[in-house]
């Protein structure tokens, strides 16, 4: 490399050069040598890659991977680490149905370590890191931007959250997490959790931010495609119950006490961010989701676009969960409103969504299978939010029994159908993410049994808590009924990481063959390159005059 | 069909500043984690019954003094934003200077008030007192330290009436650590 040329370029010219080359080549793209970085004064045919790196001043592959502020790739990579930590996470609530099953014959003085921390893991190693990598790579495709807001921050926040996750799984394992016995392995997941929280508010703020300043010219707030409408939601809604949720786990290193006083601080003023209002915030970017499904599906815009966005609008603040911090609002009336209320909103956008299916004539694929059933599984939680509620406004005539054990039901609902909607948003944008179509057959595998098994957790969680509070204790059958549950709900997940692996498999296989729009969608990401790579477009982008430039188009030819 | 990465730009957007409206979310988050450290302030005031602080005097003096000074400092940091938007960069960077005396003033108060007060850390009081003073405190602090990399951003010409997104959002996130102090000022000093 000649040493001038850092006179002569600025180093953020450099270094999106350089990125440009590493995109090129992680998306097995043969462009290779055809994009030369600005720097670079030899071919890379030249000599071995590692030599050539060191000659030239590039990276290789892991710094490159390390050291990229390209939204994909940040984007892909959170979405594939998430749907490790989905396994393991599953794989403690197995254990803890196995546990429950046999008497406490597994997990013996851990099983209370492992109970919380999973459902910890599940939401925050799991789930909306998964919605957040999904959001990370489209959002900034959907409106048209060529990268994510503030994309050094971007990629902060996905190093921060590994490794803070890792050290929260550490904790764990040294008995710690929450729950555990050990004061300083209680105290490093105390720390950790709190970090990583940071970090996943980080990653939102970006992608919350790009939906606010990098809409392409003509796309007003009110035409944003719902998906991104969605996760603009959730940025508000997750950045201030995260700011709560640190609050908390800050008063907990304050008291800096034993390991009892950790968990204490967990079950009074942590707990909350596993049951409602607050776990509804999940299901905030799955109605965006499936918003854009339906669309597609049925080459229909939605009816009265306005008011489909004031829905997910009021859905997201209704999902705010930051007031209700006491284990003792779920026994107020303004808890009963709130739970009841969210409703409204879901019921609004199904029927939005049944219009449209109803008038148009859907191709039905995995993506719109598992929009659906994901919904479903929303209303599922909502119900369960109905019953704790009757219990609140009946105790001692129409109910009696504890409320706070069917939260544990409602989280998994709400889990259930974001990880459903996630991985339907996963396959209809397989070809974007990962670069080729995902196999239809193992999608639709995935969903149902992400959704069956989910959903059938929850149902025998909720079921147990009748059966026990009428006095019929079927407690190990109630366990290894959970286990069966969760076992089909991993199962899903692996097979979504799965076809995953095989779509980007594929895609470097067969270079330049990846569709661009399989599924004749409306929205600006249709057309990005297939595995879609940050600033790449293979299109003049439309005058934007609706959510669905591309469908205008269509209308105008 | 085949397609092949392009090098059609993504297109244009409005020049709207990321600065700001991620400042926005940041002051937003912190904000709430203020209100809520306050909220399980007040939780356990409120299960300590008569007996909270009934061993410490708090003088209401100090923190009046404190909200007169970041109120104070409310109009200034309006009025660095208002001069380099009509293009007076040296107004800017003197009315930047004032807040920053404001906000130095205002620890230093806070401080002599802890002192005065003498709130242990082995009180039951004392771990949740720190904690929310502590937090705005360093919110503060770190709105003291925007203030200082802004100032001489500003003194350096690196801001116009057309490009001062950053300034602005320091701004927001001062005005935002004042509101939280005015809901401690109301909470912990005035209801006690």
């Amino acid at each position: 490399m000649n040493p001038d040329v850092f006179l002569r370029v600025p180093l953020s010219d450099v270094v999106s050069s350089m990125t440009a080359d590493r995109i090129l080549s992680y998306a097995g793209s043969n462009q290779e040598g055809l994009r030369m970085a600005v720097t670079e004064t030899t071919s890379p045919q030249s000599a071995p890659d590692s030599i050539a790196s060191a000659k030239t001043g590039q990276p290789n592959e892991i710094l490159g991977l390390l050291g990229s502020g390209d939204h994909t790739m940040i984007g892909r990579l959170f979405i594939g680490f998430s749907l490790v930590f989905l396994l393991g996470s599953l794989t403690g609530r197995i254990l803890v149905g196995i546990d429950t099953g046999t008497n406490n014959g597994l997990l013996g003085g851990y099983q209370q370590m492992v109970t919380n921390s999973s459902m910890i893991t599940l939401i925050f190693l799991g789930v909306l890191p998964l919605l957040l990598g999904v959001a990370m790579v489209i959002v900034p495709l959907q409106i048209g931007s060529p990268s994510v807001a503030l994309p050094r921050a971007a990629a902060l926040s996905l190093w921060g959250w590994l490794i803070f996750s890792t050290v929260f799984l550490t904790s764990m394992v040294l008995d710690g997490g929450f729950g555990g016995a050990d004061t300083d392995a209680a105290r490093l997941g105390n720390v950790s959790f709190g970090a990583l929280l940071l970090a996943l508010a980080l990653g939102i703020i970006c992608v919350g931010t790009t939906v606010i300043t990098h809409r392409h010219e003509g796309m007003t707030l009110a035409r944003v495609p719902l998906f991104s409408w969605s996760i603009l939601v959730s940025a508000a809604i997750w950045v201030t119950t995260i700011g709560a949720a640190v609050a908390f786990v800050l008063i907990g290193h304050v008291l800096n006490g034993g390991a009892a006083d950790y968990f204490t601080n967990f079950a009074g003023n942590i707990s909350w961010l596993t049951r409602g209002p607050a776990v509804f915030m999940l299901g905030i970017p799955v109605l965006g989701m499936a918003a854009d499904v339906v669309v597609t599906a049925t080459q229909r815009r939605l009816i009265n676009y306005q008011a489909m966005q004031a829905l997910i609008a009021t859905y997201g603040i209704l999902s705010f969960g930051a007031w209700a911090v006491s284990n003792s609002v779920i026994d107020t009336a303004l808890w009963f409103l709130w739970t009841l209320g969210i409703a409204l909103p879901l019921l609004g956008l199904l029927g939005g969504f049944a219009d449209s299916l109803r008038h148009g004539k859907p191709r039905v694929n995995a993506a719109l299978v598992g929009s659906i059933l994901s919904l479903i599984n929303l209303l599922g939680a909502v119900v369960i939010g109905l019953i704790m509620s009757l219990n609140t406004a009946g105790k001692g005539t129409l109910f009696d029994f504890g409320t706070a054990a069917l939260a544990e039901a409602q989280m998994v609902f709400v889990v259930a159908a974001a990880v459903t909607g996630a991985v339907a948003g996963l396959a209809y944008w397989s070809v974007k993410i990962w670069g080729t179509e995902a196999d239809d057959k193992l999608a639709t595998a995935s969903v149902v049994m992400s959704d069956i098994g989910g959903g059938l957790l929850g149902t025998i969680l909720a079921v147990a808590v009748f059966v026990q509070g009428s006095g019929d204790t079927g407690e190990t059958l109630f366990g290894w009924l959970a286990a069966g549950s969760a076992l089909v709900m991993l199962a899903g997940i692996a097979v979504a990481l799965v076809f995953s692996l095989g779509a980007s498999a594929s895609a470097q296989d067969e270079d330049g063959e990846a569709p661009e729009n399989p599924f004749d969608g409306l929205t600006l990401e249709w057309q990005t390159p297939s595995p879609a790579m940050g600033g790449e477009r293979t299109a003049e982008i439309p005058l934007i005059e609706s959510p669905y430039p591309l469908l205008d188009e269509k209308e105008g030819e | 069909m085949s397609v092949e990465p392009s090098s059609i730009p993504a297109g244009e957007r409005p020049g709207r500043p990321d600065v700001l409206f991620a400042t926005a979310f940041v002051s937003a988050g912190t904000v709430v984690a203020l209100l809520a450290l306050l909220g399980a302030y007040m939780a356990e005031r409120s299960s300590f019954g008569a007996e909270w602080l009934s061993g410490n005097t708090i003088p209401l003096t100090q923190p009046n003094m404190q909200m007169a000074a970041l109120v104070m400092s409310v109009f200034t940091v309006q009025w660095a934003v208002w001069s380099m938007r009509h293009n007076d960069r040296s107004a800017s960077a003197l009315a930047l200077g004032v807040t920053f005396i404001l906000g130095a003033a205002f620890i230093n108060q806070s401080i002599f008030l802890f002192k005065l007060v003498g709130i242990t850390e082995v009180q039951p009081e004392g771990p949740l007192f720190y904690t929310v003073t502590g937090s705005h405190i360093a919110m503060a602090v770190v709105g003291m330290c925007m203030i200082v990399l802004i100032a001489f951003r500003t003194l350096a010409g690196h801001y116009s009436p057309r490009n001062m997104s950053a300034l602005s959002a320091t701004a927001l996130f001062w005005d935002s650590m004042v509101a939280v102090y005015a809901a401690i000022w109301i909470a912990v000093y005035v209801m006690k």
